[in-house]
């Protein structure tokens, strides 16, 4: 158990290094998922296996689609330059660095408190029941916000909007795109 | 005896074969896969999944240099060989599984070098090949894509990673102002026509310009065409041109079958075709070939993946409309009486019965290929490709007539598929494409 | 339920039964390959083909490994690398027989968590080489997963909802009466799609097709292409496998003993697989994504839903 924690945490600081270090948008990427995968792997190690699992599922899934958006939208072609992956470098390293050593110190120096009860028999239960029960409201409210922002920060990119591929009064028998899709409208 | 050399002897009873056709190679190619299907060898789809590489007839200078960087992408144990004449083919794929099996390194397959025996490989030797880096620039197909960042303009005296320059930025279709990469498809690549060059500007996997043309001209005459005499004995009667009309189109409903990712028809296809060209009985085959058609026509998903590509399904359409004439011309006068009741009336038309003759006319030529090409993404271009068949073999650059319905099928140019760049195939050409295949010379 | 089902005792397979596990899935994935090759090589007419698994790992154990000019070879390696060991992670949580490896309450959100690696692992494995062709399988592969996770994970979760419990063992024991393929067809027929497109199996196949020279696979040969097939086939199986507890009843079964029902299961689901790769032409993803999300995303909610009730019926939660 104590090693399986030494072995994950350093994993997680060495690649979330690695982020600084590689020159690769490609490398950078997948340094990143490594080091959130041992995160996760520190969250199972807590007994949380579901959000431990829930982040590993997550995270791959973000970081193939940050990898494709990363080289879409770079200039420098598809990332096969070796480029440097922040700006400022001694502006990032202090504050990352700072930031890192303020944790760090504040988890050392805390009096935690000690433990009073058990923890659920079934913790994925109970965090279900937590976030559906009292935190339902929350919970809704923060879903529906968080969807009508993706939606409507889409509208906003998108070049080509409804009225675009469909004409002005949206009544176009098919939207004017440059492959049709296969429900075939 | 070692195990890696066990191993090699085991593996080489089913070697990948990575087919090369040159122009004019076409009987050999057809003997090579009836052969290589009665074996049960696969065909690799790349250099990279090969072990054997097999030329179909007499390569010029240009496919030869090709056959040199593909040769060099090949992963040892590997062997090569050159079939002029489709009575070797037996032969010459024992002598292949020969080589594998004893493992000797071989010099490249290029018509003016000999095999050289040097020595067995080293047991067990799975080293890494160094990398020349006209391997990778070179014009030979799906490897020449290592070029992905070739790029022409202004960027070529920087230094990039592997040498290789920088691309240019470009509109495109979707807006999003990808990289433009040179490549080069063909002439080695699966289920394409013979000695076809296509040096294409991607965006992503969007075709922005495409130029076509032949490598090296044909040392032989034009194999399907039906006044030629066919000097291949031990194929029958396939002398008799409506068989031959037949064996032709199933040729191409297989290549296109292949290339949209339908497998068991395209086996079909190519099976018909191998016993029609061995001199089957044609009444079986017509109706086999009939059922390969229905099958194909009533298929839903395909449809649905074509329909609403420029051009595709009206390709598919030709097609098959193509290899129904040629069954019923193959079938002869006594087939049309025998079958008044035919399923699709295009086909019985007396118009119909007249052209299904001439094979040219279900065919484009490269410049409408390349015209269709534009502003289509990889696959459907490959699926356009396989459908237009062009005519490959014949001495002119520009072969292959349009047929009145091929013609119709396929507008000349359709507005909305002109990309922002403003430049088509057409236009294009003085550039780009050139640029994208000579950059071999100019970076290395 | 207001209380955690209580946890089973000798609920998991013996310890060594995780070194076991990939040799099973090995030898599970050995045999779907020949299979296919048999039917295949029926198809041309020839017989044979049993040797053909075995053929090609003697080949491509031999096999140089490719190299290319400004390539990636770690992100590519470990694409190659990544396949098995996602197929193998995933198949601890299905029961072989009555019992998986590792019981996990979590079984089927590690199930789908695992399998998401596949889709890192293709992008990789494109992204490599430096060869477009390639490059252009590994963003297939992305465009797929887009298309086919969310059906996917709809599917698992119905699965889950009408057990009304993540871990595996509980899904197939409430399948007792009832076996989950006739309360949510839909969903079983979305997790078979969805496990084709995740294993980019049979009609799913353009990231490592033909007309891509091979795509994603276009550049990998040897001991990296023996990972990325073989660890390609694991997959299929392992999902095919998995499809048994979760619909399928596990185990259950008369006469023949609980691991014995699983293998007839998990073969029969193959074979409906390795048909279906014959039958259908290519699907591209260019036309699939709508479909998917259109379709098969509002079909599985709907299956969901309908679940949800029956659950609630039943006087569930």
């Amino acid at each position: 158990m104590t090693v399986a924690f030494w072995v994950l945490a350093a994993a997680a600081v060495v690649f979330g290094f690695g982020v600084f270090r590689l020159n690769s948008m490609a490398q950078v990427t997948f340094s990143l998922l490594a080091s959130f995968v041992a995160v996760a792997g520190l969250v199972l190690l807590l007994g949380l296996s579901y959000l431990g699992v829930v982040i590993v599922l997550m995270m791959v899934i973000e970081m193939v689609i940050m990898a494709v958006f990363m080289i879409m939208y770079m200039m420098n072609p598809a990332g096969l330059m070796p480029m440097a992956m922040y700006h400022n470098k001694p502006g990032a390293m202090a504050i990352s660095v700072g930031t890192f050593v303020l944790l760090a110190t504040g988890i050392l120096l805390v009096d935690w408190p000690r433990r009073t009860g058990a923890p659920a028999p079934d913790l994925t239960f109970a965090l279900g029941r937590s976030l559906m029960g009292e935190q339902m409201l929350t919970m809704m409210t923060l879903g529906i916000t968080l969807f009508a922002t993706i939606v409507a920060s889409v509208v906003l990119a998108t070049g080509r909007g409804r009225y675009d591929r469909l004409g002005d009064d949206l009544d176009a028998p098919r939207a004017d795109d440059p492959l049709g899709g296969g429900v075939g409208r | 005896m070692d195990l890696s050399s066990w191993l090699r002897r085991y593996a080489a009873g089913r070697p990948h074969v990575l087919l090369v056709v040159s122009r004019g190679g076409t009987g050999v190619r057809l003997a090579l896969e009836a052969e290589l299907s009665r074996r049960g060898w696969p065909i690799a789809a790349g250099p990279a999944d090969a072990d054997v590489l097999l030329v179909a007839g007499a390569p010029g200078p240009e496919l030869g240099s090709a056959l040199d960087a593909v040769w060099a992408a090949i992963p040892q144990p590997r062997t090569h060989a050159t079939i002029l004449d489709a009575a070797r083919v037996a032969v010459e794929l024992d002598r292949a599984a020969a080589e594998l099996v004893a493992g000797h390194p071989m010099t490249g397959p290029l018509p003016s070098q000999t095999t050289v025996d040097g020595g067995p490989v080293r047991s067990g030797e799975v080293t890494d090949r160094d990398d020349a880096p006209h391997v990778h620039r070179s014009a030979h197909g799906e490897h020449s894509d290592h070029t992905k960042h070739a790029g022409h303009g202004g960027h070529g005296e920087m230094r990039m990673p592997g040498g290789l320059p920088m691309a240019d930025l470009g509109q495109d279709r979707d807006g999003l102002t990808l990289d433009q990469l040179q490549v080069t498809l063909g002439p080695v690549l699966s289920d394409w026509p013979a000695g076809l060059v296509l040096a294409v500007v991607l965006q992503g996997d969007v075709v922005q310009r495409a130029h076509a043309r032949l490598v090296d001209d044909p040392l032989s005459l034009p194999f399907w065409s039906s006044d030629t005499p066919m000097t291949d004995t031990d194929r029958g009667d396939a002398a008799d041109p409506s068989r031959h009309a037949a064996a032709r189109e199933l040729d191409a409903i297989a290549r296109f079958l292949a290339v949209a990712g339908w497998p068991a028809p395209a086996t079909r296809a190519r099976r018909l075709r191998d016993e029609l060209l061995a001199g089957a009985s044609p009444e079986p085959m017509c109706a086999a070939a009939e059922a390969l058609c229905r099958q194909v026509r009533r298929s839903r998903t395909l449809r649905r993946m074509l329909r609403g590509l420029p051009h595709a399904l009206d390709l598919l359409t030709v097609r098959l409309e193509a290899l129904g004439q040629a069954i019923v011309a193959l079938r002869g006068p006594a087939g049309m009486a025998a079958t008044p009741e035919e399923r699709r009336p295009t086909t019985v038309s007396a118009a119909a019965r007249e052209h299904a003759g001439s094979p040219l006319r279900s065919r484009l030529n490269l410049d409408e290929l390349e015209r269709l090409l534009v502003g289509t993404d990889l696959a459907t271009a490959r699926l356009l490709i396989a459908g237009a068949d062009p005519i490959t073999d014949e001495d002119s650059d520009r072969t292959g007539g349009s047929a009145p319905h091929a013609a119709a099928a396929v507008p000349a140019r359709r507005p909305e598929q002109a990309v922002p760049v403003g430049t088509d195939g057409r236009d294009g050409e003085g550039e780009a494409p050139s640029a994208g295949h000579d950059s071999r010379h100019s970076h290395e | 339920m207001n209380e955690p089902m209580p946890i089973p005792a000798q609920v998991t397979l013996p310890w060594w039964w995780a070194l076991l596990l990939p040799l099973v899935l090995i030898a599970a994935a050995w045999a779907v390959t020949a299979f296919d090759a048999v039917v295949t090589a029926r198809t041309t007419g020839r017989r044979g083909g049993f040797a053909v698994p075995a053929r090609e790992v003697a080949r491509l154990l031999v096999g140089q490994r490719r190299r290319t000019v400004a390539a990636d070879p770690v992100l590519w390696r470990a694409g190659s690398a990544v396949l098995p060991v996602a197929a193998v992670l995933a198949a601890v949580v299905i029961p072989l027989g009555a019992r998986p490896v590792a019981d996990l309450g979590i079984g089927v959100v590690w199930f789908n968590a695992v399998e998401v690696l596949a889709w890192a692992a293709v992008w990789m494995a494109g992204w490599g080489p430096n060869s477009v062709l390639s490059l252009v399988g590994g963003y297939r592969f992305v465009a797929q997963g887009l298309a086919y996770e969310l059906p996917h994970m709809f599917a698992i979760i119905t699965a889950a909802l009408g057990a009304q419990s993540l871990r595996v063992t509980d899904i197939v024991a409430a399948q007792h009466d009832l076996w989950f393929v006739l309360l949510m067809p839909v969903a079983f027929v979305v997790f078979l799609i969805s496990t084709a497109a995740m294993a980019f199996w049979g009609p799913f196949d353009a990231p490592v097709a033909a007309d891509l020279a091979g795509g994603a696979a276009a550049e990998l040969s040897g001991a990296d292409r023996l990972l990325f097939s073989g660890g390609r086939w694991m997959l299929l199986t392992t999902a095919a496998a998995m499809a048994v507890p979760l619909f399928l009843g596990g185990g259950a079964g008369p006469l023949l003993p609980e691991w014995a029902w699983v293998v007839v299961k998990t073969a029969a689901v193959l074979a409906v697989m390795v048909w279906a790769r014959r039958r259908v032409p290519r699907i591209r993803m260019d036309r699939w994504t709508e479909i998917s999300w259109m379709v098969l995303v509002p079909l599985t909610l709907a299956q969901a839903l309908v679940v949800s009730i029956v659950v609630l019926a039943q006087g569930g939660l």
